[in-house]
C-alpha cells in the first residue's frame, strides 16, 4: 500500500470506527471466534462492511504480545495477564526468544493471522494488523514502571538502579516479541500495522521532567518505535500509530516524526489544535469520545454528530487530511450495546441495518 | 527551616532516604509520631496533592513523593500504634474484577494515606464478594472501586450489591472512579461518591469521614 491510499481514503470523507469488538460481541460465542481465523475474518469483514470502510481492522487486543512473550519463556503459569517480572529477566531470555519465538503458537495470534490471510486472499478489503507498542508492553511487564521511568529520566542508568536495568532489559525483550508479531502479520497479508502505544503519555512521563531536559520519552518510546516502523516498512506495510493517552504537544510531534500514514489519537486531544505538529501527508484519525458513548448524560446522541462535524469543519479549514473515527477501539459494554452502536452509527452517518 | 518543614520539603522532592533520615532524627529528638506524621509527612503530601490538582506536577512526581512518604511512615507506624493514634478512617480499595489497571487505584491510595487514612489495598481484578468480605473483615468506613475500562466498570454495580448483601451498606461509603466512570453512572448503580481524580477522591473521603 502507500501513503497515497490513506490520503485518498481521507479525501472520500469516510468515517471509520474501530468497532470489531462491538460486532464480535453481537455473536453468541465471541470467545470461540477469537480462536477461529475464518470466523474472525468474518467479523472483521462485517465490521468494515457495516460502516462502509475499506479497512478490515482487527480486535484491538493488547494482551497478546505479553502472553506470547511469557508463554515462550515459560513464565507466568495461569496468571500471565497479572504477571510482573521481579528483578531482571533471566540472562538467557533474549537468546531464548530469538530462537523459540513462534507467534502462531498462541491460538489467538494464529487466528488473527489466518483472518488476515483470508481477507488478503479475498482482495476486497485492506487487511490491517494490530500490535501493542514496545513501551506499552514493557509497562505491562513491571510492577512499578512509572518509578523506573522517572529514575531513568532523572539520569540514572542501569548500573545505578536495578529498576532502570529491569526497564532496559524488558524493553529489549518486548521489542523482539513485537517485531516477531508484526512480521508474522505482514507475512500473513497485513498491509499496515496499527501500533498502539496508549501508555506513552503523561501518566508515565512527567511533562515537568521532560521540560527539564529528560530524554526518557525519546529513549523508551520513540527510538523503539522508529526501529519498529523501519521493520514494518521494510516488510512492505505501512505504520498506523495510535495513542489514546493524555499527551503534551512535544509527544505528538515525536509521533509524527515516526512518519505513520495515519496518526490515531484519543479524545483528550483537539485534533485541530495539534494539527500544526503533524505533516499534511499524515492522515489524522479519530477522535470521538467513544469511551463515554455509554452515557447519555455525558454524550447525548445529538452531540455525537455535532462533535464529528466540528472536527471535520476545523480540519477541512486547515486543509489537513483526516478520517473521523473512534478515540480507541469501541468496546461492547454489557447492557449498553445498543446505545453505543447507535452513537457509532450516528457519527458514521449511516442508518442502522 | 524547621525539621518538620525539612521533612515536608524533601518528601516533595521524592528524596526517600533523606526523609527517612529526617524522620528518624525527629523521633530521636523526642517529637511525637503524630506530630511528625501530620506536620512533616502529611503536610508534604498535602502540597503534592494541591500541586497535582493544579497540574504543576504529574503522576510520576506524586509516586516518587509517596515513596518518600512510605519510607518515613514505616518508621512511625509502630510508634503511632503504641501511642493509640487513630487513622482518619479505614478504606478498602481495589480495581474491579476483570480489570488489571492499577495506576489510578494506587494514586488514590497514596493520596488517601497522605490524608491520614488507613488504606487496605486489595489489588487488581478484585471480585465484588472480595470487596464486601474485606469491608466486613477490616470494619471499613469506605470501599473504593476503580475501573479503567467500560467493559469492567459494570462490576461496580456488583460491589454495591455485595456490600448490601453483607449487611453493612449503611456503615460504608462506596466510592467509584476511573476514566470512563461518571457521576451519573455512580448514582445509577447506587454508589455514594464519584471522584474525577485521585486528589479529589482523597478530599471526598476526608469530607465523608468528617461528615460521619
Amino acid at each position: 500500500m502507500s501513503r497515497q491510499f490513506y490520503l485518498e481514503l481521507a479525501a472520500t470523507g469516510r468515517r471509520v470506527p474501530i468497532a470489531a469488538h462491538l460486532v464480535l460481541h453481537e455473536r453468541p460465542d465471541p470467545e470461540a471466534i477469537l480462536v477461529d481465523g475464518a470466523r474472525l475474518a468474518g467479523v472483521m469483514a462485517e465490521t468494515a462492511d457495516r460502516f462502509h470502510s475499506p479497512l478490515a481492522l482487527p480486535i484491538m487486543d493488547l494482551t497478546l504480545e505479553k502472553e506470547l512473550l511469557l508463554t515462550t519463556l515459560g513464565l507466568g503459569g495461569d496468571e500471565r495477564a497479572k504477571y510482573h517480572f521481579e528483578g531482571l529477566p533471566p540472562a538467557s531470555a533474549a537468546a531464548d526468544l530469538r530462537t523459540r519465538l513462534d507467534p502462531r503458537s498462541l491460538p489467538r495470534i494464529a487466528a488473527n493471522l489466518a483472518a488476515l490471510t483470508e481477507i488478503a486472499g479475498e482482495g476486497r478489503l485492506t487487511p490491517i494488523g494490530m500490535s501493542i507498542g514496545p513501551f506499552s508492553l514493557v509497562t505491562k511487564l513491571m510492577a512499578d514502571p512509572i518509578t523506573a521511568i522517572y529514575l531513568a529520566g532523572s539520569g540514572l542508568g542501569p548500573e545505578d538502579d536495578e529498576t532502570v536495568a529491569q526497564l532496559d532489559a524488558l524493553l529489549e525483550l518486548g521489542e523482539l516479541v513485537i517485531e516477531a508479531s508484526c512480521a508474522a502479520q505482514i507475512d500473513a497479508g497485513a498491509k499496515a500495522v496499527f501500533v498502539c502505544e496508549p501508555a506513552a503519555n503523561i501518566v508515565y512521563f512527567s511533562p515537568k521532567q521532560l521540560r527539564e531536559g529528560s530524554d526518557s520519552f525519546k529513549r523508551y518510546v520513540i527510538e523503539p518505535n522508529l526501529r519498529l516502523a523501519d521493520l514494518i516498512r521494510q516488510g512492505g506495510a505501512d505504520l498506523i500509530f495510535h495513542d489514546c493517552g493524555e499527551l503534551v504537544p512535544e509527544m505528538i510531534s515525536a509521533f509524527a516524526a515516526l512518519r505513520p500514514v495515519m496518526l490515531s489519537l484519543g479524545s483528550s486531544v483537539r485534533l485541530w489544535e495539534i494539527e500544526p505538529q503533524v505533516p499534511k501527508d499524515v492522515v489524522l484519525y479519530g477522535n470521538l469520545p467513544t469511551k463515554k458513548f455509554y452515557s447519555d448524560e455525558e454524550i447525548p446522541l445529538s452531540a455525537v454528530r455535532e462533535m464529528a462535524d466540528e472536527i471535520a469543519k476545523r480540519l477541512t479549514a486547515l486543509q489537513h487530511p483526516f478520517i473521523i473515527g473512534s478515540e480507541c477501539d469501541v468496546l461492547s459494554m454489557p447492557g449498553y450495546e445498543k446505545v453505543i452502536m447507535e452513537k457509532v452509527l450516528q457519527f458514521c452517518g449511516r442508518a442502522p441495518r | 527551616m524547621g525539621l518538620f518543614e525539612d521533612i515536608a520539603e524533601n518528601l516533595q522532592k521524592g528524596k526517600a532516604n533523606v526523609v527517612k533520615e529526617l524522620v528518624q532524627k525527629a523521633i530521636d529528638e523526642g517529637n511525637s509520631a503524630k506530630d511528625i506524621l501530620e506536620k512533616g509527612l502529611m503536610s508534604g503530601m498535602n502540597v503534592i496533592g494541591v500541586k497535582f490538582k493544579n497540574n504543576e506536577i504529574f503522576i510520576p512526581e506524586v509516586l516518587i513523593a509517596a515513596r518518600a512518604m512510605n519510607a518515613g511512615a514505616a518508621l512511625l507506624k509502630p510508634l503511632l500504634v503504641s501511642a493509640g493514634v487513630k487513622a482518619k478512617g479505614k478504606v478498602v480499595i481495589g480495581t474491579v474484577k476483570g480489570d488489571l489497571h492499577d495506576i489510578g487505584k494506587n494514586l488514590v491510595k497514596m493520596m488517601m494515606e497522605g490524608k491520614g487514612f488507613d488504606v487496605v489495598d486489595l489489588g487488581v481484578d478484585v471480585s465484588a464478594d472480595k470487596f464486601a468480605q474485606a469491608a466486613v473483615d477490616q470494619k471499613a468506613d469506605i470501599v473504593a472501586c476503580s475501573a479503567l475500562l467500560t467493559t469492567t466498570m459494570v462490576e461496580m454495580k456488583g460491589v454495591v450489591a455485595a456490600v448490601s448483601k453483607a449487611g453493612i451498606r449503611d456503615k460504608v461509603t462506596i466510592m467509584v472512579g476511573g476514566a470512563p466512570v461518571t457521576d451519573s453512572y455512580c448514582k445509577s448503580i447506587g454508589a455514594d461518591l464519584y471522584a474525577p481524580d485521585a486528589a479529589s477522591a482523597a478530599d471526598a473521603a476526608m469530607a465523608a469521614a468528617v461528615g460521619s
